[in-house]
């Protein structure tokens, strides 16, 4: 009994010491309207140990980091369809409680049913956790790409956009300035560069040629050469270019050329026909495909920008939906822009 | 500003919200669903809707596209021909008789074609 009593009292003694060296922030995560935000990922890092503390809002918006020691911390709140909060030197004094709302501001409205941010979020939330094991092969000994992927879903990236030039710049602020009403995909033209999105995505790797058959995206498939030709001379500009890949040890290198300068990097930036992409897929294991792009375009771009993103392996019972963009688009007449 | 993620909502939005709809004109409407168009870029509906003196207009509404209304899973019996609804959405810019849903709510109170559980979805 006794030794019972010293252990409750050393437990009363360890909470209040851990109280006395930690503090607690708490606050409302806002929308640009002022209305709440659930659902966001809130994160404290420790610029001292690196340490991260993690809280998720509530539906109405609150959230609270409790048991942070004294210190000095970096906050940041990310939420699919936001812009990322980052506040930095955000000190934490022993034993207060201080309150820091998070306002958080949208790229765009997403509102109608099914763009809307609750509806993509749901589409990446429920997707099944990737099964694990090794890279499979081909009978020829190379990593085999094959499957179909789930592309990767929002977060990642950092805040660097492509460095255009003034030129790009300046065209870029007139579609944005105009709500892109004369974006490639508001009129049913291509609108990828790469030959990955973000919803399925089924790749076919045989010894010669690598097909992507691509959810929502235009023409929806691309053609990568793995049979060592290379790009043909006087190649006629087109919508997704001319791609042939080769293999760097495990990761398969494929070099696109030859686009048409008709779509646009993102939701508004211009390149030009001088758009070269290098992509870098690595199956780094059975669930997981790593995908670097390298966007270089010397026309358009103050130097080449760079993404990564992880697609991850999906049931193989899934199939990739048609989309006919064509098919009903009374958008293209209402789009007035401004 | 991150092309990267910004990329990722024109994609999935087909169009900019703002280059054909005005945020600040937000209606509800109650009427009778005549039609609906399980098609791309954008799924539609149409519904009568009449006014107090009497008179009947067709509105047309937008939906997401039926690939990610499926992956939610909604499917084009979600709405049926004939069918009293509310409806909520912001009016096309141009005058048109068109208007985004941003919900779409049943005589029973469900709400259909909602991406939240908590908006009685159904669960895949």
């Amino acid at each position: 009994m006794r030794s019972l009593i010293v252990a409750f009292l050393m437990l009363i003694a360890t909470a209040a010491f851990a109280q006395n060296n930690t503090g607690t922030i708490t606050g409302s995560v806002l929308e640009t309207g002022g209305g709440p935000v659930g659902g966001v990922a809130i994160e404290a890092k420790n610029v001292e140990t690196g340490a991260i503390f993690k809280a998720n809002s509530a539906q109405s918006g609150s959230y609270t980091l409790s048991q942070l020691p004294a210190g000095r911390y970096e906050l940041t709140a990310t939420s699919f369809g936001f812009k990322r909060f980052e506040r930095k030197d955000v000190v934490v004094q022993a034993g207060q409680t201080q309150r820091i709302d998070l306002p958080i501001g949208d790229f765009v409205t997403l509102q109608t049913l099914g763009e809307d941010r609750v509806s993509i979020g749901r589409v990446f939330s429920s997707r099944p956790k990737p099964p694990e094991g090794p890279a499979p092969r081909t009978p020829e000994g190379k990593p085999d790409l094959s499957g179909v992927w789930n592309g990767p879903g929002p977060g990642g990236g950092g805040d660097n956009g492509p460095d255009l030039l003034p030129w790009a710049q300046a065209l870029q602020k007139e579609h944005m300035d105009n709500n892109e009403k004369d974006s490639p995909q508001a009129h049913c033209l291509p609108f990828n560069v790469t030959s990955f999105n973000f919803f399925l995505n089924r790749l076919v790797q045989t010894r010669d040629v690598l097909i992507a058959i691509i959810e929502y995206d235009l023409p929806g498939y691309r053609q990568i050469y793995l049979d060592g030709r290379g790009h043909p001379k006087n190649l006629e500009p087109s919508w997704t270019g001319h791609s042939v890949g080769t293999w760097d040890g495990d990761t398969l290198v494929i070099d696109t050329v030859g686009f048409n300068d008709k779509t646009w990097f993102g939701d508004s930036a211009p390149h030009t026909d001088k758009l070269h992409i290098t992509t870098r897929l690595r199956r780094s294991d059975l669930g997981h495909l790593e995908i670097e792009n390298t966007f270089d375009d010397p026309g358009a771009l103050k130097k080449p920008w760079k993404t990564k993103s992880v697609a991850t392996l999906a049931p193989s019972t899934e199939e990739v939906a048609e989309f006919i963009c064509n098919e009903n688009n009374q958008d293209a007449e209402h789009l007035v822009g401004k | 500003m991150n092309i990267a993620i910004s990329a990722l909502i024109v994609f999935f939005a087909h169009h900019s919200f703002t280059a054909e709809y005005d945020s600040s004109k937000l209606m509800q409407f109650t009427g009778t669903v005549t039609r609906v168009e399980w098609t791309n870029p954008h799924a539609r509906f149409y519904l009568d809707v009449k006014d107090a003196q009497g008179n009947v207009t067709s509105w047309n509404f937008e939906l997401g596209s039926p690939i990610v209304l499926r992956k939610l899973g909604w499917n084009r019996d979600s709405l049926k021909i004939g069918e009293q609804v509310g409806v909520e959405g912001f009016l096309a810019k141009d005058g048109a008789k068109m208007a985004n849903a941003r919900k779409v709510t049943l005589a029973d109170g469900r709400n259909v074609f909602a991406g939240s559980s908590a908006d009685g979805s159904p669960t895949k």
